[in-house]
């Protein structure tokens, strides 16, 4: 988790970085952000219940029936 | 825009396509099609055709834009967003499939105490920072892959020979005709080629005066000769038997050989073959789907997204199965009906659009 974390610091801040030596609108930083915690919940959601949360089990349900 | 040539797209269609087939995925098809794998291939590759020339008339409907952007004049708005979203959905688990295969391989073959998840986020930097440098990179890298697959073909065949093949066998790829094994192993690799539907996404980076359907032949003629020719020999060396209960039966093939006191085995050579073009792949793939993400998002410059949809991929692998047994068994009974479902999305986005008339896929004017 802590690894998870550190890296997602490190890319929000390069991202940061990059958005605003290139002037980005507000609008940009938040669907840049916006995604990236969509990413961060992800990771965390999956190191936290790695069976439950693989999308794999929807395939295999949906394939199945 | 930079554009890529009908030479390089090419390239970077048979690099795409044969990649991970010839090296992950011989195994499961032989185990399918026992000796019908060769014919399986052979369907597969034409049907998979079918597929990417279907993708390739729907993306040639609106040459100037992304098909993220101008797939909503066809179906409309409230179809296409979850049908793309599907998509990039689809080729992020594919990148995700792709880059836990190698994760497994590197572990098995040449990095044993390395954790897994070391080895993830080192190939999540480099599909990121080659998804960062764009399209143009990713066909200047296919070019020198395809280069030095060649170089490694011509010098490795003529060794590969000397290894005792049955060549005998080779007659039961005629006689042992089963065509519910022919069939099944057809319908395993189909997808293999129909992933290639990916030049969809990125139409509008290709030269406007590009050939698609002889490029799109010519990229699945190549990728196939050569998966065939990893398929026919590590089928001529152990048998259908033997080589599809093998998770690597090309590498234990290579690894039989010796050509010299100094190199002990030439499965490192192999190795220079499979991960710079699995890379390629799962860099194309991602980048496919950044694109169409920043298109119906209405970002200009994709770049900012490669690092966090990167980053979803690698922890999508690490967690995508227990181990290389419960990965194989996916790939091998869900995958291909999977793979099949998405590919065939275009396919109705086409047969609106005919439904619809000419402009269909242009907006309407005011």
């Amino acid at each position: 988790m802590a690894v998870v974390f550190v890296l997602f610091l490190l890319i929000f801040l390069f991202e940061y970085s990059y958005l605003r030596s290139n002037k980005r609108k507000l609008r940009t930083h938040l669907i840049v952000y916006g995604i990236m915690l969509l990413s961060l919940a992800y990771n965390l959601a999956a190191a936290w219940l790695p069976k439950q949360l693989n999308p794999n089990l929807i395939i295999e349900a949906v394939l199945q029936k | 825009m930079k554009h890529i040539s009908a030479s390089q797209l090419v390239m970077l269609l048979t690099i795409y396509i044969y990649s991970e087939n010839a090296g992950f995925l011989i195994s499961p098809i032989i185990k399918t099609a026992s000796y019908n794998a060769v014919l399986a291939v052979i369907l597969g590759g034409v049907l998979g055709l079918l597929i990417v020339l279907a993708g390739a008339a729907v993306a040639r409907m609106n040459e100037r834009e992304y098909f993220a952007v101008f797939g909503k004049y066809i179906v409309g708005k409230w179809v296409h967003i979850p049908l793309i979203l599907l998509l990039a959905g689809y080729m992020l688990h594919r990148a995700s499939m792709s880059m836990r295969n190698v994760e497994d391989f590197l572990m098995v073959n040449h990095l044993p105490t390395t954790p897994e998840t070391v080895i993830a986020i080192l190939l999540g930097l480099t599909v990121a920072l080659t998804v960062r440098s764009g399209i143009q990179a990713i066909a200047r890298m296919a070019e020198v892959i395809f280069f030095v697959n060649l170089l490694l073909l011509i010098i490795l065949t003529p060794l590969l020979l000397g290894i005792e093949l049955q060549t005998p066998m080779l007659r039961a790829f005629v006689t042992n005709f089963d065509l519910n094994r022919t069939a099944a192993g057809t319908l395993q690799a189909t997808p293999w080629f129909g992933d290639a539907f990916v030049v969809l996404f990125i139409y509008p980076h290709l030269k406007q005066q590009i050939k698609i359907r002889r490029v799109a032949v010519w990229g699945a003629v190549f990728s196939m000769i050569l998966i065939l020719s990893y398929l026919v020999p590590s089928l001529l060396a152990f048998g259908p038997e033997l080589a599809g209960k093998m998770t690597y039966p090309v590498m234990e093939y290579v690894r039989s050989m010796r050509i010299a006191d100094f190199i002990e085995t030439l499965d490192p050579f192999l190795t220079i073959l499979y991960i710079p073009a699995l890379m390629l792949k799962i860099s194309l793939l991602v980048y496919a789907a950044v694109i169409s993400l920043a298109r119906i998002l209405s970002l200009h410059d994709y770049k900012p997204l490669a690092f966090s949809v990167s980053a979803a991929v690698v922890g999508y692998s690490v967690h995508f199965a227990d181990n290389t047994a419960e990965l194989l068994y996916f790939m091998t009974a869900y995958w291909p009906s999977y793979a099949l479902c998405m590919q065939l999305i275009p396919i109705l986005y086409w047969f609106v659009a005919k439904i619809r008339g000419k402009g269909a896929a242009h907006p309407k004017a005011p």
